[in-house]
């Protein structure tokens, strides 16, 4: 793989990187906002046009492919509001996906999901540790500095019954 | 940058800054917003000026 990797990634798109089994999903958040429902408040996250959000798996499944793509947009698309739980809560131990928002995304091991005092960092198995996604105008930049074969997917952004 | 942890339907947060209070100035709500120009969540008006 390329040091520097430009991915073109489109409104109506989403790629998939993947390595051994484990799924990193990216698409473009389109300068949207999203609703964050702590226990106490409401925040409202803003983004840049070029802006991307990643979701992460933890856990090695093709299936989580649609399950990535109909979370992405049910929160780009429909503004579905997330439910934020506070830190040390027990269903922390039980993630399955992580999700980053940026122009810039670092994927690192993590021994509890959600705890990264880096905020450029985000949880991801050991699989896809140290892969870097820099948002660019129309698409994407991936860095891997292990230079492993990471298998790279461009795949229509839709729901399908 | 923000991440967020999801539990099938629940999330877990890290934030480098504290939110900070917005109005909205089209039709007057009062938020609290991170990150690149948050939008109004009731009228989603990109016509929003920071608060105190």
């Amino acid at each position: 793989m390329a040091e520097n990797l430009f991915i073109s990634l489109g409104e109506k798109e989403i790629l998939f990187l993947s390595h051994n089994e484990y799924l990193l999903g990216v698409v473009k958040s389109l300068g949207k906002s999203f609703l964050l429902e702590t226990e106490k408040e409401e925040i409202i996250l803003g983004t840049g046009n070029e802006d991307i959000i990643c979701v992460s798996s933890l856990v090695d499944n093709e299936k989580l492919k649609p399950v990535m793509i109909s979370t992405l947009y049910s929160l780009r698309e429909l503004s579905f509001p997330l439910i934020i739980l506070n830190k040390g809560h027990p269903a922390s131990k039980r993630l399955k996906l992580v999700f980053g928002f940026g122009d810039k995304i670092i994927l690192d091991s993590c021994i509890e999901a959600g705890t990264h005092p880096d905020q450029h960092l985000l949880c991801s198995s050991e699989n896809l540790s140290g892969l870097i996604l820099v948002a660019k105008k129309g698409g994407v930049e991936i860095v891997d500095p292990f230079n492993r074969k990471i298998i790279i997917e461009r795949k229509i952004f839709e729901l399908k019954l | 940058m923000i991440n967020i942890c999801s539990v099938g339907g629940s999330f877990d947060v890290d934030m480098a800054e504290g939110p900070e209070g917005y109005v909205c100035t089209e039709c007057g709500t009062q938020f609290k917003g991170i990150g690149k120009d948050p939008k109004c969540p009731k009228c989603s008006s990109d016509k929003v000026v920071k608060i105190g």
